[in-house]
């Protein structure tokens, strides 16, 4: 089972916003470059616990953050 | 020495907007949006926070539905020409910039046509001319906030409603509203608000932006520009989402950073308690002005219905004779002429000569009003 997982979102406005939302609900987050294995997207992707998974995802589409996917993060 | 042409841009800023400035080439220098690292990270917050900042002053609760452009012209002409397609019908008041009606003067010779709906001699819409003139292939309505000649404020909530109620859109130019006047985006009914950023909002030039209301689909407004925005960077076509769409190429992140700390010093400070200090100081110029003989005061003359912003003419004497003088004797900085808005000094009744305009902000007192007029009353006598 993977410790972390991460959001993939489209823009790097959608996860600036997606920190802001995990950081002031008290989630643990990091911002990351995307993963190579699920966008070919410049950006930024955003790492959260796994544990947490339905909290984030319940969160971030609350608050219409437009997710493309939510994946457990491969440990490297 | 006076500043009194805040309407044109504001000075000075607050030292809190250029030590932001200082910050984000010192210390966030990546290229927002663009790479993953530190540096790029830093930038893109600090752009982040400051769309968060606007959305609190607009009351709009999406901070992504803040679309960052160079200045209010550059917000306009995205509206204009992302909105409107020959056959469209628009409607506009006649007391609007140049930012406004050359994009639509151009706009009528591609099959746009354009209804200009009169304001009465001070600047104020006629409401029932407007209402008359929307017909049933309107597209947009739009108005003129504040008259940056006059300070007139617009019926923009009526007006909206009537727009709506035609099936029209409602694009606010709010220049010279934005940071004076204590408003939502709501209140005033607008689908599309442009701004700038270097006037109340005490930011840098270079900076504005359009809101867009919840309300409003992306999907009827094209973007006029297209290219590179870190975002689906596999497929050539534009993005369709929110604010990537509208915003190619690297942003002004140093312009960005001094708006979002000029609008947060703006909400600390209080609108309130600016506009109340400013309506204060225009009081006291428009009491002055009626002691100048020969001055004829236009616009509202109301605190009450037109921002800071007073327009005057002394009889017999070149406008630009005055701001001249203003400036070489007394080194109180006025603007004369015709204010970029000759369909508002025609309305108004003051072209082509124009008028001498003193556009007062947060930074003037008392002090500088009673030295403005002690200058007038010099100036106005042979």
């Amino acid at each position: 089972m993977s410790q972390f997982g991460v959001v993939i979102v489209a823009t790097t406005s959608a996860a600036l916003k997606a920190e802001k939302l995990l950081r002031s609900a008290g989630i643990k987050e990091q911002l990351i470059p995307t993963p190579r294995e699920y966008s070919s997207d410049c950006g930024l992707a955003v790492r959260f616990i796994w544990a947490q998974r339905d909290e984030v995802e319940q969160l971030l589409t609350e608050q219409q953050v437009d997710i493309t996917g939510i994946f457990p993060l491969e440990d490297r | 020495m006076i500043y009194l042409d805040h309407a044109a841009t504001s000075w000075p800023k607050p030292p809190q907007v250029l030590q932001a400035m200082q910050d984000y080439l010192a210390n966030a220098g990546g290229n927002p949006g663009r790479s993953g690292h530190q540096l790029s990270i830093d930038a893109g917050r600090i752009i982040y926070e400051a769309r968060e900042a606007l959305a609190l002053l607009f009351g709009v609760p999406d901070p992504l539905r803040i679309v960052l452009q160079a200045n209010a012209t550059a917000a306009i002409n995205l509206a204009l020409y992302g909105l409107l397609q020959a056959g469209d019908h628009v409607l506009t008041s006649g007391i609007e910039h140049n930012a406004v009606m050359r994009p639509l003067r151009d706009l009528e010779t591609r099959g746009v046509r354009v209804t200009v709906a009169p304001c009465d001699t001070t600047g104020t819409l006629d409401l029932a001319a407007f209402a008359d003139a929307l017909q049933n292939k309107t597209r947009l309505v739009v108005l003129n906030h504040a008259s940056n000649v006059t300070g007139t404020i617009a019926p923009a909530a009526q007006a909206a409603a009537l727009a709506h109620q035609a099936g029209a859109l409602v694009l606010l130019d709010a220049a010279q509203s934005a940071g004076c006047l204590p408003f939502s985006m709501a209140e005033t009914g607008a689908d599309l608000l442009a701004f700038t950023g270097h006037k109340a909002l005490c930011g840098p030039p270079g900076t504005g932006g359009l809101v867009l209301a919840d309300s409003f689909d992306p999907a009827w407004l094209h973007p006029l520009m297209r290219g590179g925005t870190g975002s689906r960077s596999e497929f050539e076509v534009q993005p369709e989402l929110l604010p990537d769409k509208y915003e190619s190429g690297t942003p002004n992140g140093v312009g960005i950073a001094g708006l979002g700390e000029g609008v947060r010093w703006l909400l600390e400070r209080g609108i309130e308690s600016i506009r109340a200090h400013e309506q204060s100081l225009t009081r006291e110029l428009l009491y002055g002005l009626e002691t100048i003989p020969g001055a004829r005061v236009y616009g509202p003359r109301s605190a009450e219905a037109q921002t800071a912003t007073v327009s005057f003419t002394l009889a017999d004497m070149h406008v630009s004779d005055i701001g001249w003088r203003l400036d070489q004797e007394f080194g109180i900085m006025s603007r004369v002429g015709l204010h970029c808005a000759p369909a508002a000094h025609r309305t108004i009744g003051t072209y082509p000569e124009g008028t001498v305009r003193l556009a007062m902000g947060w930074s003037n007192s008392s002090d500088d009003i009673a030295a403005v007029i002690n200058a007038l009353d010099r100036i106005s006598r042979p």
